[in-house]
């Protein structure tokens, strides 16, 4: 069954989420706490590109070293999911690219949804099956199609793994033109094969989510180490949840030890993603770890989330 | 009728008043007799004599020559690269064709007495890399000298003059040669009209894409994510704002400063004989004008960094793709770094100012205070503190790094068919690019060899006096003390001896039936080489016979093939660009000595492993933070070349390509990829970008790390306190090694912010200061 209107349900994140929430704010997870951890429980909600029932929405764009067929050998909802399988193939496929890109897609522009920009993730289950004994680096692409010609925005699948199923999520707010996406593609380069090699995917489950209400996707310290002289502390974060969610206010601590020693607050819809307190120019900053708290609030006042970063205080070069 | 008669009268009433009159510009296309004419442009061919009856033309016929070479819009194939490609420029009726000559000569245009204005547009369609075209331009007492080098570039003249009586003359000087693509002429009144009826829409389609081409280009907009401060009060009186962000960080037109930005104090650290950056940013809050920045000497008590040592360079803002091999989009980014004696401002668009000082090799150590003067017409000056502390560390580079480029070399073109200006051009071209690498931290580049051949009778022999001459400018500045990477044309003779299609692009039309007999002269050709290096004592080569193979079975047993071949003379090596972690090249593990590929692959110790037991070398071309970009990753180039370096375990890296032009260079829009990297004045100087700034300082981070890990080890050998502090120096060490996220590419994203670089060097630093004691 292919989805004709949105189909919108709670669904539960998980912990694959640290990696995107990381690609989405350009940043590593490292010197805040790990998004994963407290995020896992966050109601979101979900709205189903394809369910792989029926695998007639799907082009073969390599019909010499590809077969497309809705499989149930391997399925990770319902009862089908898509098995992309490819022979590959460096002497045939297209004439001037045999050593080329195997791929299937499915065109948006034909009943689906085509703007994703209320969406946080891209979300689907692939599970990889090869005649080799490993698959390589890059086993795998996904291609998001934009309007006009040559504009897309690719992402390797590098975790996808052999034998298993792997969660595959991508914040949406890397592809380019996220209000505007009138295919997706899948592709293999047969350059990271050998001639020869058989690998098949089954793709299963691809859907679009958003967290339910506004959360933290990360935070961090925009700077790792600061002078004690330095009087500005920022703080960069990602705000994600239901768009209502940008009239949330956000707070920022800093401080170290047990003690807060500066605070400051804005509306996240005015802040633009980051966050600055002034440290008191008769306060500095003692050498060692500090840290950074976000929260964030309601109207209310309610904390809906917090995430916290630490940061290193060294003495600077008295400029 | 009357009253359009009425109506008539009177536009022509208000005409004569303001002094325009709608038909007086006057516009010249010159070419040949069928080449294509644009509409409103009057012929001007090799022929077009002045006569009074005719009302312009050449003061002479003598030594005139034509010029036509239009270009369809159609992409052509590439069988080499299995693509097509764009033409080389988009000519329109203009562009395609042009009158040149060796000879002086004027051409003149009859006008009434007046305010004229005169547009002189001058290039070539088609050409050759060795061309150079050097000529004055004159017209009433102003004069303007033009210097092109190469084909696809069109440079423009403009002058104002008053003509009491006779034509106005546009005198054309040359010193190799003159061209004339196109005149206009218009009273200077007349300006706002003539720009609007054509001369906007033609330089639109020189500068940038002819509107059937731009039409399918679309350009993305940066979206500021952080609101507009509100600006103080002097700031909105003096009609700008001042602010800095680190150089690292880009600054599109639109960005916007955060408050804690505003009205900053420049500081940095730098130690002796160092570069060190700074940047500031003006933003226009109204137009201004005659805008200008300028430095004064840095003082310390007595001592003085003269203002001769810091350099000032405007930021420039170039339309970028995505990457240099993507079409169709492009947007808006900060690129080169230029010198400026002014410029006037537009409100409402940043202006970076991108200040370089160079620290004396022998500056007295200190904190050192000076300012920046930002003035524009009429609006209160702005000063800027600078403080730099010179710190008394003299850096020390590690040796068994090599930093290197891809280099395209100037002296190439030197040729006895060019003029001796030209020749001159391009051997000043390759000193001053020479030099320019040395200090930015290079050590070597890419070399070629050249006077190969081979008889009918299959004998290989070598003329080394050009290669020579090219390897004797490499050794003046230090660029040849290392192994040098040498291409040979194996490509080339593989078009004459096995199949004239040639081997393609990455070997893409390779076929699987190369007779060893190719093989073996290939064995040749190196032994021919290697006679000729001893006989110029050149240094040890790596021999470089094709450039990125791909990973089919073809491509694959063709190299085996070659890289056995030329390993069959004794003691030679062999450097290939493929990644080693591709599973396809695994058969040709035995025949490569150094690996070159674009991503730090494996990891530190399975590369230091490797090394030391194969005896082979990893080294890197990171071209995702040379060309394969948006001309942005700054961050990601001083990672590259710094820290990321460091905890890679490769030994060298060497990007394609010191200098990268399709096209007009100054267009990155056209050609078949994206210009990119540094480029240059007139005069051969090098123009740098941001991202070359970025490599000197990657390295210079690497400096601080080896000068502070050889006292380190000096220290724990001296034993007591001074092994305690080595040890304690020795464990920021292994905290910044555990700081460094490895990435295979370092690019945009998951890197370290600007200062947080600064503040790990600074954490090298002060260790250094602690460990060394004074300078002897």
């Amino acid at each position: 069954m292919t989805s004709t209107r949105p189909n919108i349900v709670l669904f539960l994140s998980c912990r694959l989420f640290a990696v995107a929430a990381a690609l989405a704010l350009g940043c590593g997870p490292a010197w805040g706490d790990d998004p994963a951890d407290d995020l896992a429980g966050v109601p979101m909600e979900r709205l189903v590109l394809d369910d792989m029932e029926d695998a007639g929405d799907w082009y073969n764009g390599s019909p010499e070293e590809t077969k497309l067929a809705a499989s149930d050998l391997h399925a990770k909802e319902g009862k089908t999911s898509l098995e992309f399988a490819n022979q590959v193939d460096h002497m045939k496929g297209e004439k001037n690219y045999p050593i080329g890109w195997p791929r299937t897609g499915k065109d948006l522009n034909k009943g689906g949804p085509t703007d994703w920009s209320d969406y946080e993730f891209f979300e689907c289950w692939i599970y990889a099956t090869t005649s080799r004994d490993a698959l390589p680096r890059n086993p795998l692409g996904i291609g998001f199609y934009h309007s006009g010609p040559k504009r897309s925005t690719s992402f390797p699948l590098d975790s996808v793994r052999k034998d298993e199923w792997t969660k595959i999520r991508l914040p949406i707010s890397r592809i380019e033109l996220a209000g505007d996406v009138q295919r997706v593609q899948f592709n293999i380069s047969e350059s990271n094969y050998s001639h020869g090699d058989q690998v098949s995917f089954y793709i299963d489950d691809v859907v679009l989510t958003r967290f339910a209400h506004p959360v933290l996707g990360a935070m961090r310290a925009q700077h790792r180490i600061v002078y004690a002289d330095d009087r500005y502390m920022t703080a960069q974060f990602e705000l994600l949840g239901n768009r209502a969610g940008k009239e949330v206010q956000v707070v920022l601590e800093v401080g170290s030890g047990s003690e807060a020693f500066a605070q400051t607050s804005g509306k996240a819809g005015d802040l633009g993603g980051e966050i600055t307190v002034r440290i008191d120019p008769g306060r500095p900053l003692a050498p060692g770890e500090a840290w950074m708290k976000i929260m964030l609030q309601d109207r209310a006042g309610k904390i809906l989330h917090e995430r916290q970063a630490t940061f290193r205080v060294i003495e600077g070069p008295g400029l | 009728m009357s009253r359009y008669r009425l109506l008539l009268g009177l536009v022509a009433a208000a005409m004569l008043i303001s002094g325009v009159r709608a038909a007086d510009y006057r516009c010249f296309d010159m070419g040949t007799d069928d080449s294509p004419l644009r509409d409103g442009f009057i012929r001007v061919t090799a022929k077009s004599a002045y006569s009074p009856e005719a009302g312009y033309g050449w003061r002479t016929l003598d030594g005139l020559k034509s010029h036509h070479r239009s270009y369809s819009r159609e992409w052509e194939y590439s069988e080499s690269r299995g693509r097509e490609y764009p033409p080389a420029i988009y000519t329109n009726e203009v562009t395609c064709d042009t009158i040149f000559s060796k000879q002086a000569n004027a051409f003149l245009v009859d006008v009434p007495p007046g305010d004229y204005t005169a547009y002189l547009f001058g290039g070539l369609s088609a050409g050759s890399a060795r061309d150079y075209h050097w000529f004055d331009a004159a017209v009433g007492g102003a004069r303007q000298t033009v210097k092109i080098d190469g084909p696809y570039r069109f440079e423009k003249c403009v002058f104002k003059t008053s003509v009491q009586q006779g034509p106005l003359a546009v005198e054309l000087a040359p010193t190799t040669g003159w061209l004339a693509t196109c005149l206009i002429v218009f009273p200077t009144s007349a300006e706002q009209q003539v720009r609007a009826d054509l001369l906007d829409a033609l330089e639109q389609e020189i500068y940038f894409l002819p509107p059937d081409v731009a039409a399918k280009w679309k350009k993305t907009e940066h979206e500021e994510p952080r609101p507009m401060p509100d600006f103080s009060a002097e700031d909105r009186d003096r009609g700008y704002a001042v602010f800095a962000r680190h150089w690292s960080e880009v600054i599109y037109p639109n960005t916007a400063p955060r408050p804690q930005e505003l009205d900053p104090k420049l500081a940095a650290f730098a130690s002796l004989g160092e570069y060190e950056p700074v940047t500031l940013t003006v933003r226009p809050l109204a137009d201004l004008a005659d805008a200008r920045l300028t430095a004064g000497d840095l003082r310390c008590g007595d001592a003085v960094i003269p203002a001769a040592n810091i350099d000032v360079r405007w930021v420039r803002y170039m339309l970028v793709r995505p990457n240099y091999s993507m079409f169709f989009a492009y947007h808006v980014a900060p690129d080169v770094l230029e010198h400026r004696e002014s410029a006037d401002l537009k409100a409402g668009e940043n202006q970076r100012f991108w200040i370089t000082t160079r620290v004396p090799d022998d500056a007295t150590a200190g904190v050192y205070e000076g300012k920046l003067t930002f003035q524009a017409k009429g609006r209160p000056a702005a000063e800027i503190a600078l403080k730099l502390r010179v710190l008394p560390i003299r850096l020390q580079k590690n040796p068994e790094h090599v930093y290197g480029m891809y280099y395209r070399d100037p002296l190439s073109n030197v040729d006895d068919g060019n003029s001796p200006e030209a020749n001159a051009y391009f051997a000043r071209k390759a000193e001053l690019e020479r030099l320019d690498m040395v200090e930015h931290g290079m050590t070597t580049h890419i070399s070629g060899v050249t006077g190969l051949d081979r008889d009918e009778q299959g004998n290989w022999t070598m003329d080394g006096a050009e290669t020579e001459r090219r390897i004797a400018l490499s050794r003046k500045f230090g660029l040849a003390d290392q192994p040098l990477v040498v291409s040979i044309p194996v490509g080339w003779w593989y078009s004459r001896l096995v199949d004239k299609k040639g081997t393609g692009s990455h070997l893409r039309l390779m076929r699987d039936d190369v007779p060893q007999s190719f093989y073996d002269e290939v064995t040749k050709m190196v032994e021919a080489v290697q006679k000729e290096r001893k006989n110029y004592d050149w240094p040890e080569f790596l021999y470089y016979p094709i450039d990125e193979p791909s990973t089919s079975p073809s491509s694959v047993k063709f190299m085996v093939g070659v890289m056995k071949a030329i390993k069959q003379v004794p003691g030679v090596r062999t450097y290939v660009t493929a990644d080693p972690s591709h599973e396809q090249f695994e058969p040709m593990w035995p025949y490569v000595d150094v690996w070159c590929c674009q991503p730090f692959v494996f990891g530190y110790e399975k590369i230091r492993r490797l090394s030391r037991e194969r005896g082979i070398e990893f080294w890197c071309y990171p071209n995702h933070i040379s060309g394969e970009n948006d001309h942005t990753p700054i961050r990601g180039a001083r990672m590259t070349w710094g820290y990321g370096f460091w905890k890679s375990g490769f030994k060298t890296l060497i990007p394609w390509i010191y200098q990268s032009s399709s096209g007009d260079p100054w267009n990155y829009l056209d050609g078949s990829s994206m210009d990119f990297f540094n480029r240059s004045t007139p005069e051969g100087e090098p123009i740098p970008v941001a991202m070359w700034e970025a490599y000197r300082e990657g390295i210079d981070d690497g400096r601080y790390l080896y000068t502070l890990g050889q006292l380190v080890e000096r220290g724990k050998k001296a034993g007591g306190p001074q092994a305690d502090l080595a040890r304690q120096a020795e464990a920021e060490i292994r905290y910044l090694w555990d700081a460094v996220d490895v990435q295979e590419k370092y690019k945009y994203d998951d890197l370290w912010s600007g200062p947080d670089f600064d503040a790990y060097r600074w954490l090298l630093a002060r260790w250094i200061l602690r460990l060394q004691g004074p300078l002897p």
